[in-house]
């Protein structure tokens, strides 16, 4: 039905697509460009057959906290794709890759408080857990739960089925952005300026 | 730097850097003023003043400071590095280069520009300079990883990759045996899966496997190693163990397509074009069964095998296929069945398997051969399914039929009302699809998606202004209204574009046809930060990937169709410039010189009125909109939000050729290219390039009606040209002469017999009829009645399928508006035009602008639903949205 693979370059542009046509955080190219080119292995995509790309995660590794951890910045599955198990075989295969690649002791992510369905699909299928409440973490003035899932070394990736993927997006704040850098970024457009930020760093 | 100076004046100079540097500009300026007042003519303060104002918006001042700079001091190499970098940052790289290149002369071997070069020369694909540059960088600093690694891409990327090969080896022999320490062990391993990638591009396949198994403790990415060593195996002819290896990975993801095609290709079972004999076919069907056993949650391995099953192993697979998925209520049932509708007969038999679902669970609540009922959804499921299988076959009566019944059935479904407007769509109902997708819009405001695919209805059926409000509900970023363009939103800007062009608005759809190319634009900027940032993380092989993604942007289809766009807007506003400007320019002949003196300097006072009040605006904005971070967001007032300026060009068909010159460089195998190539050149004129232009169609499809049309207007175009005077027109003719005879078409036949031969070959389609219907009214203008005849005598073939519920004609709708659009405004002939009306409403019943007896032109059906709109953009959401009694919910809804 649908292909799930390692996203490429050429992913990108259809990436950004399926993001705006789902979600309503969403990010310039550069930011999209800035994932890949700083971990390949962290993005992955759903290919349908005809080639559309119906779904995708982005994600990121914190690597200056203090723990190395992973950081899902946005998932999306377009809602005529729902039902197939996308979100979960998205998030399974970035998750896999966290830790075997980087080594990660656990994974992160925002969700709106009043997104229902994609936080069931966190807790009840994934295992993410609440791990604080982040206040007006959204522009509009919602709150987030900030989850975490523990990723332990060397669980297999299980193909849980049947619960019900919707789309949802995390805004990520630039404060805490890794490789050097480290400005923090505009709430808003956190997207853009997280990526400009680390690479102004001079070699 | 600033080595002139007395002392205090060159401690105040560092200063001025270290602010250009941490970016505290008004310090930097206060310094460099306090120098300049003791040294007025200091060259390489002027220069650093100019750069400081470049960065506070003082463009014109930081030019004129810069040039003033270099003048007064050009033996300096800050100068002329200053001078690069205000080119820099203006996107002029080949000027930023050449002053670059002037700093080295005198400083050669200052690490900083020769750095700064080395992106530019990355960044312009000037390979040969970048080889020469990295080169330079790592002589002068071997102990720099970066410098290896720069050196190493640089020649990859120069098309020698075994040079790159070697210098990275000799890289990993400056390093120790332990290397690399744990915080280095991503970046190394990084590395070593590009060296391996580099043996394989160069052929040395053997290498490239011995290196790979060597260094595997090193490399952390274990899916990247596997993936690498299989296709190694492949290309080595180790087929049984890159198949196992395939299994492994196939345990790891099975849903990943590619490794299902490479077990198949290492097991010799692999086709490109899906092609199998039947010995092939069972051991394939054989394969698939014990891997849907080995992988049950995997969906591809069941449904991989209904693209090679034939006859009643296929119906019976497909059966078993669809009955879960029905039940599940899987809602891209449709769109992952449909790609079977391309193989011969497979179309009949789905759709006998499912009216023989439906038939059963209408009839007994279950499968047919099962006695458990099935629960009621899935029958609604089934007609969801069955309606959109009849809009794939353009039985929309049917298609229509079926989607009311489900929602009848369920009226609760978003899905269903989705699925009914892209029914009507296809129909040629554009504005009932239009209210049924807001309709299923207002069922659940908090998904974006469903609001996308409205305004994308909205603005197929040319409500253009009511689409943008409702687009706007999600694209709210603080108090600024519509960040749509900011985020690069290309469909939206295409489709409002395309909208805006039909409506003949040329300007707002130029203006947003040009946003798209700016987009693109930027993106070939974004990579500028990359160059440096990628030697640093190591992700070389990414980074070369993007390269190559970069090299071929733009082909990109959103490109194209923007490109595409805005050629077409410059072709209308050449063949009808823009009332304004032309009656603009007869009132001013009327005037006196003096009065016109006086027009001219009001007309330039109101503009400078109307841009002061833009600035203060968005200062305002500006103020109001300070982020978290203490950050002030800049937002430009758009100075031309109606793209009334782009209509002021002085020669529309020059604008044309910038976009026309990407098309051809990046597209030149789509027929669409050249037909605005020979479009724009034969109105330049430019007969050569617009001969060229044929030649490349007939190249590409000689059968098509446009290539067709294009070769009689051509040859009927010159022939009809003056004799030639100059020895230019001369040459023109002389070459058009030698090449007609390579034209077989042409070669020694007339127009009207080729245009005769073309009918012949291609009598049955309505398209080239009309094609020719048209050609031969150019050629002989008093032959009118005889082409309105042969469009006339098309026939609508009925193209027979095994289904019981009717017959569909094999002319499409968008072909028979043509053709009206054609007997209307070409032909000129009313009569005709309205007896073509009448006719092909029959076989589109639905569609308005043929004014179908079941379309919404004609009986309001499809309109009076909940979320009434009026046709442009007069509807209140608020009103409409409290119809349905959600009024809080939109409320909360800012997002």
């Amino acid at each position: 039905m649908v292909c799930i693979r390692k996203a490429t370059v050429d992913d990108l542009l259809q990436m950004q697509a399926c993001n705006l046509l789902c979600l309503p955080e969403n990010y310039q190219m550069k930011y999209y460009l800035y994932h890949i080119l700083s971990w390949p292995q962290l993005l992955y995509v759903a290919e349908d057959y005809n080639g559309k790309i119906v779904g995708y995660v982005l994600a990121k590794m914190e690597e200056e906290s203090s723990e190395c951890h992973g950081h899902i910045t946005s998932l999306a599955v377009l809602r005529t794709h729902r039902k197939l198990g996308l979100a979960t075989k998205l998030m399974s295969a970035a998750q896999a890759a966290m830790e075997h690649v980087y080594g990660s002791e656990y994974v992160s992510l925002h969700v709106r408080k009043s997104n229902r369905a994609a936080f069931r699909l966190y807790t009840e299928t994934l295992g993410y857990q609440i791990h604080d409440i982040e206040a007006k973490y959204y522009a509009d003035g919602e709150d987030a739960y900030d989850m975490r899932k523990q990723l332990k070394a060397k669980s297999g990736h299980g193909h849980s089925h049947g619960h019900s993927g919707h789309g949802h997006g995390h805004h990520h704040h630039g404060g805490d952005c890794c490789s050097g850098g480290g400005r923090s970024g505009e709430a808003g457009k956190a997207g853009k300026a997280a990526a400009t930020a680390s690479l102004q760093t001079v070699e | 730097m600033g080595a002139s100076l007395p002392p205090k004046e060159a401690n105040l100079f560092k200063l001025i850097v270290k602010s250009y540097e941490t970016k505290q500009y008004k310090k930097g300026l206060k310094a460099a003023d306090a120098i300049l007042k003791k040294f007025p003519e200091h060259g390489e303060t002027l220069s650093m003043k100019g750069l400081t104002l470049n960065c506070m918006d003082r463009k014109p001042e930081a030019y004129e400071l810069v040039r003033l700079g270099l003048k007064n001091d050009l033996k300096s190499h800050v100068c002329w590095h200053v001078y690069g970098l205000l080119y820099r940052s203006d996107r002029e790289y080949r000027e930023a280069i050449k002053c670059y290149r002037n700093a080295l002369r005198i400083d050669p071997d200052n690490i900083e520009i020769l750095r700064d070069l080395s992106l530019l020369q990355a960044q312009m694909r000037d390979l040969a300079g970048f080889v020469e540059t990295r080169q330079r960088l790592l002589s002068l600093k071997p102990n720099h990883r970066m410098n290896w690694i720069g050196f190493a891409v640089s020649h990859h990327l120069n098309l020698n990759a075994s040079k790159a090969i070697d210098i990275l080896e000799a890289y990993e022999g400056t390093l120790e045996d332990d290397y690399p320490p744990d915080n280095e062990r991503g970046e190394h391993s990084e590395m070593l899966l590009y060296k391996v990638s580099l043996l394989e591009d160069c052929g040395s396949l053997e290498r490239a496997h011995e290196e790979l198994q060597r260094k595997e403790i090193k490399i952390v990415d274990r899916l990247s190693y596997k993936e690498q060593e299989v296709s190694l195996l492949v290309k080595l002819n180790r087929l049984e163990e890159a198949a196992k290896l395939y299994r492994m990975l196939l345990s790891m993801n099975p849903d990943n397509y590619k490794y299902y095609e490479g077990l198949q290709k290492c097991l010799g079972l692999y086709s490109e074009k899906g092609q199998y004999s039947v010995n092939e076919i069972e051991q394939l069907d054989a394969l698939y069964k014990s891997l849907q056993q080995e992988y049950k949650w995997s969906s591809a391995a069941k449904r991989i095998p209904l693209d090679f099953l034939q006859g009643e192993k296929f119906r019976e697979a497909a059966d078993n296929y669809i009955r879960p998925l029905l039940t599940k209520g899987v809602p891209s049932l449709f769109s992952d069945l449909s790609p079977l509708y391309d193989q011969p007969g497979k179309a009949d038999i789905l759709e006998k398997l499912i009216l023989d679902l439906e038939d059963s669970i209408s009839k007994t609540g279950g499968y047919p051969g099962k006695t458990e009922k099935e629960p009621p959804c899935t029958f609604m499921w089934t007609l969801f399914l069955v309606a959109q299988h009849y809009d794939r076959r353009s039985q929309f009566s049917t298609a229509l039929e079926k989607i009311d019944e489900a929602i009848n059935h369920t009226p609760t479904v978003i899905d269903l009302y989705s699925a009914k407007s892209r029914i009507l769509k296809h129909a040629g109902d554009l504005k009932a699809a239009a209210a049924l997708a807001d309709e299923a819009r207002c069922m659940d405001l908090a998904d974006r998606y469903i609001n996308s695919e409205c305004v994308k209805r909205m603005l197929q059926a040319d409500q253009v202004t009511l689409a943008e409000k409702t687009a706007v509900l999600f694209t709210k970023d603080g108090d600024q209204h519509n960040n749509l363009y900011d985020m690069q939103c290309m469909w939206y800007e295409l489709a409002s574009g395309e909208s805006y062009f039909r409506q003949g608005d040329l300007g707002r759809s130029l203006k947003k046809f040009l946003a798209v190319e700016k987009h693109y634009a930027d993106i070939t900027e974004d990579q500028f930060d990359f160059h440096s940032y990628c030697l640093r993380k190591m992700t070389l092989r990414t980074y070369v990937e993007m390269l190559k993604f970069q090299d071929r942007l733009h082909s990109q289809s959103y490109f194209q169709k923007a490109a595409a766009g805005a050629i077409r807007c410059y072709i209308k506003l050449f063949d009808a410039p823009s009332k304004s400007a032309t009656e603009e320019d007869e009132e001013m002949s009327k005037l006196l010189p003096s009065q016109k003196k006086k027009l001219r300097q009001k007309q330039r006072k109101a503009e400078a009125r109307a841009k002061k009040e833009a600035e203060s605006k968005s200062e305002e904005t500006t103020t109001s909109n300070v982020s978290k971070s203490g950050k002030k967001q800049v937002k430009a007032v758009d100075p031309d939000p109606n793209g009334e300026k782009l209509l002021q060009v002085e020669d529309p068909m020059m604008e044309a050729t910038k976009y026309l010159k990407l098309l051809q460089k990046n597209s030149a195998d789509t027929l669409e290219t050249h037909l605005l190539s020979f479009e724009v050149n034969m109105r330049k004129p430019k007969i050569l390039l617009a001969f060229q232009a044929v030649k490349n169609l007939l190249r590409l499809d000689a059968e098509n009606p446009d290539s067709h049309r294009c070769l009689i207007r051509f040859f009927s175009k010159v022939s009809s040209m003056p004799a030639p005077v100059s020895d230019a027109e001369r040459l023109v003719c002389n070459v058009l002469e030698a090449e007609r005879p390579s034209i077989s078409q042409v070669h020694e036949k007339s127009l009207m017999d080729a245009n005769m031969s073309f009918l012949k070959k291609h009598e049955a389609s309505l398209m080239h009829r009309t094609a020719v219907a048209e050609m031969l009214h150019l050629l002989e203008p008093n032959k009118k009645s005889e082409a309105v005849k042969l469009i006339e005598e098309s026939s609508n073939d009925m193209i027979s399928t095994n289904g019981a519920l009717g017959r569909i004609g094999q002319w499409k709708l968008k072909d028979c508006i043509a053709v009206h659009k054609l007997l209307e405004n070409v032909l000129h002939d009313n009569d005709a035009a309205s007896r073509w009306k009448t006719r092909c409403a029959e076989y589109f019943p639905h569609s308005v602008y043929l004014e179908g007896s079941q379309s919404s032109a004609v009986s309001n059906a499809y309109l009076n639903t909940s979320c009434e709109n009026s046709e442009n953009g007069s509807a209140n959401h608020t009103g409409s949205v409290s119809i349905n009694g959600n009024l809080e919910t939109f409320k909360d809804l800012k997002i």
